[in-house]
């Protein structure tokens, strides 16, 4: 890249940082001994991007590899956009700043649906076709390939993409550069090496299979076109996290990120089965890493990076079975350096109100909730175990310890919720706006900031809702406006989003391969970063729909049949069709799910993957 | 102890902010496990400052950084261990120790030396500086949070040179105003000569480093290391 181009841009964009690279910890290496350039993609911003876990795995897990240098790249923000387009300058890594054709391969993660058109944004700014068809001539281009939670149903980027990694990538990205390195050397082509490919279990290659549809627009069949073809592509896990490799040299930007602090991933899964939830079953089962390796991480992340700050994460923090005594031993440590804990998703009911004061004392911000739902009778629906007096107690505990910010955090459009569902949000809003007056302490006098902020539900793939219709958008705007109405009440703040993002969300969270005309109508019309409310355009979304003549309510808001075939059904997630089903049936009825910790509710992953450790 | 020391921010990490510039060397400190000295108080804040903020796209060999640390340590050992961990394209140049009476850096820094490569050159050009020096008021456009205004920064210039004639562009050396009470950006400096030779004005065409900071102390300027 001519860098004089490349300082003239950088030098009129805001946040030129973005683009820089040569953070603290980044990886340089020698061009002349590498066979396989390998870019990381993510579909966002930089300070996105950089504060994804999993960028940070796989980033220094590739660039283990003495064949292999893996670079990153990030969306350019539409101020460097367009720089870029005027000044002819395609799409670089922040590594070498080299631009991205000259890569072997590139890898997407799919972290969420409103970042596909920023997928077709940046191949476009890289000059690499768009759809996998038009690069099928020898090895022009590099391997577009993608990854993450959206890769489990990936199909309206099926046209788009070479293939999908399904599942925990550790390992299979090393088996697949294996193949790769020897397929280059071997001067092998495209189709032997996709062949090949398809053979590595959790490797999926789209274009090897075929869908066709009925008269009615579901699904006929999902077949493979070649019988070496797999006839479903089953997940990879990593069995022991502990042997597993974890990144301790973790880059360091010179910019504010998102999350600008050391990550340590206490586990995988979640056993609580909330119905709602798609990481909850994605990543199952459940795999802890000990005490003991947890501490030597947490030591080496500091030492190697400097933050003063190191967060405890997973899906569900509190879960972890020593928590209380990881935390006591990493605090303590920590403590003489004033290197402080952040516990995300933290349940503190289920702590002593000593333990709570004592993590938090360095920072008081305001406390989140997340009772999901108004009422007892919908959160059983949902299988989210807890009660309004553990919540209640969680909140008091809260007031006592002198907060006075707390925010609860709904969904609206829950499967068989009505309107006494949603007054029973200002109930609970009420309530703790009392709980506040009676438990804060008598030195503080000021009035509490109770915020209740309501997401609009999205029903997701391999979930026990994958089969509901979404509420309308209509439908949401009525509760909404309900809720805006009874949640005026003193000290109450009520939060809330446009729900047509949910409503696209929920379009391709459950979409097939019809839907890639519209992705690639939407971005020609001028889409991108929609999950960004000021560059969001729903008109636009609306016109591509009508242009590609898709009905939307057919993917957001019918309610699908038990037999019906779902575009994902060949992707075997380790959770079986039948106790979705069965988990519908359930939450149709009211009835909960214990947490699988007391006891296995048969979802099948122990079946599937033998011998995991912590699911018998 | 209190230590200065002068460190160089290089091209490849130019683009970082003043902010930026700060975390970075926090973060060297921490994993160097420089004992910085905290403040006292509810909030205890490393005792630690910058001498003057570097403009974003600048490079420079002339950055100070004034520390005060719990407990002694070798200034050799200082800028060895924070050299090992400072993310490359940022580097210790030199390190002293400094007495726990001088004011802070950032109190007593009143000019920068700067060297621009300009992306323009004629024959006279020690005439063109000297007439462009000559006029009584140099008015140029300052951009702030309350909008653009119009300053006179002849009187923030102390002097204005070229240093090197190359091929297709000539480096000027320049002493400005630098404090915290009145600062010349070479920027406006770069937009004024551009405004006087009636040429376009493309500051990422111009490449600015700085190359020392100055106090005056004892009837003489000196730079924080002569302290």
């Amino acid at each position: 890249m001519d860098k004089t181009i490349l300082d003239k841009i950088m030098g009129k964009v805001s946040k030129p940082t973005r683009y820089m690279g040569n953070e603290y910890n980044m990886i340089e290496k020698e061009l002349e001994d590498i066979l396989i350039r390998f870019a990381f993609a993510f579909p966002d911003i930089y300070e996105v991007g950089m504060s994804h876990l999993g960028l940070k795995i796989l980033y220094h897990l590739i660039n283990r590899r003495g064949d292999t240098y893996c670079e990153r790249v990030f969306a350019p923000w539409v101020d460097m956009e367009e720089k870029m387009r005027k000044e002819g300058v395609k799409l670089f890594t922040l590594e070498t700043k080299d631009e991205l054709l000259k890569f072997d391969i590139v890898g997407f993660t799919l972290q969420y649906e409103m970042s596909y058109t920023n997928v077709l944004n940046m191949l476009d700014l890289a000059d690499i076709p768009l759809k996998s068809t038009d690069r099928q001539d020898g090895w022009d281009y590099p391997l577009i390939i993608g990854g993450g939670p959206c890769a489990y149903n990936a199909e309206p980027l099926a046209e788009f993409f070479d293939l999908f990694v399904i599942g925990e990538g550790e390992e299979v990205i090393d088996e697949l550069l294996d193949l790769y390195g020897s397929c280059k050397r071997k001067g092998k082509d495209k189709f032997a090496f996709l062949r090949s490919a398809s053979q590595i279990s959790g490797i999926y290659v789209p274009m090897f299979y075929q869908v066709s549809y009925r008269a009615d627009n579901t699904i006929e069949s999902i077949r493979g076109k070649y019988s070496f073809v797999p006839k479903t592509i089953k997940k990879r896990i990593i069995y022991d996290l502990d042997e597993i490799y974890y990144p301790t040299q973790m880059i360091v930007p010179f910019m504010n990120i998102v999350h600008d602090r050391g990550v340590l991933e206490l586990f995988r899964g979640c056993t609580r089965g909330c119905r709602f939830c798609q990481a909850g079953m994605l990543y199952r089962p459940v795999r802890e890493r000990s005490k003991e390796r947890l501490n030597d991480m947490a030591d080496a992340i500091i030492q190697s990076t400097g933050y003063d700050e190191l967060s405890l994460s997973s899906l569900s923090t509190s879960d972890y079975s020593e928590l209380e005594s990881l935390t006591h031993e990493l605090m303590d440590k920590f403590k003489k350096d004033r290197i402080s804990l952040s516990l995300p998703s933290l349940r503190i009911d289920s702590f002593s109100k000593e333990f709570i004061e004592y993590i938090y004392k360095v920072r008081r911000t305001g406390l989140t909730f997340a009772p999901e739902a108004g009422t007892q009778r919908l959160r059983n629906v949902i299988n989210k175990g807890v009660t309004e007096e553990d919540l209640l107690r969680s909140v008091d505990m809260a007031f006592e310890l002198g907060w006075t910010n707390v925010k609860l955090y709904f969904m609206i459009g829950l499967p068989t919720e009505t309107y006494e569902d949603l007054l029973g949000i200002s109930i609970l809003a009420r309530e703790v706006v009392d709980r506040f007056y009676t438990h804060r302490p008598s030195h503080i006098k000021k009035n509490p900031t109770i915020t209740i902020s309501t997401s609009s539900f999205v029903p997701k793939p391999f979930t026990p809702f994958q089969w509901v219709g979404q509420n309308t958008t209509t439908q949401f705007e009525e509760k909404q406006s309900f809720l805006q109405d009874c949640l005026r009440i003193k000290n109450v703040r009520y939060d809330w989003h446009e729900p047509q993002l949910s409503f696209l969300e929920a379009i391709f969270a459950r979409g097939d391969r019809r839907l890639g005309k519209v992705l690639l109508r939407a971005w020609e019309l001028g889409c991108k970063f929609d999950g960004w409310s000021e560059q969001f355009r729903f008109e636009l979304w609306q016109q591509a729909f009508a242009d590609c003549d898709i009905d939307t309510y057919f993917y957001a808001n019918r309610v699908r049949e038990r037999g019906e075939i779902l575009p994902w059904d060949h992707i075997d997630a380790g959770v079986s069709k039948e106790y979705l089903w069965r988990e519908y049936e359930r939450a149709l009825a009211g009835e909960l799910t214990r947490d699988c910790r007391d006891g296995c509710t048969g979802c099948g992953i122990n079946t599937k993957f033998e011998g995991v450790y912590g699911c018998e | 102890m209190r230590i200065v020391a002068k460190f160089s921010i290089q091209d490849r990490v130019k683009y970082i902010s003043h902010l930026d510039t700060l975390r970075a060397i926090q973060r060297a400190m921490a994993r160097a496990d420089i004992p910085v000295e905290f403040s006292d108080g509810f909030h205890p804040h490393p005792k630690f400052s910058l001498a003057f903020a570097l403009s974003v796209g600048m490079t420079s060999e002339g950055e100070y950084m004034d520390v005060n640390l719990k407990h002694p340590m070798t200034l050799c050992e200082f800028k060895e261990d924070m050299n090992r961990v400072l993310p490359k394209g940022i580097s210790i140049l030199e390190v002293k120790e400094l007495a726990d009476n001088i004011p802070s850096l950032a109190s007593m820094i009143e000019r920068a030396k700067y060297v621009i490569d300009m992306p323009y050159v004629r024959e006279d050009m020690d005439n063109f500086l000297q007439e462009f020096l000559n006029q009584g008021n140099i008015i140029v456009e300052k951009r702030s949070k309350k909008g653009i205004r119009q300053i006179d920064i002849r009187d923030m210039i102390f002097s204005l040179e070229v240093a090197e004639y190359l091929s297709k562009s000539v480096k000027l050396r320049a002493i400005l105003e630098c404090s915290g009470q009145s600062n010349l950006n070479p920027k406006q400096l770069m937009q004024g000569i551009a405004k006087f030779a009636d040429i376009d004005y493309d500051e990422s065409l111009f490449n600015i480093h700085r190359s020392e900071m100055y106090l005056y102390r004892d009837n003489s300027w000196i730079t924080p290391l002569e302290l």
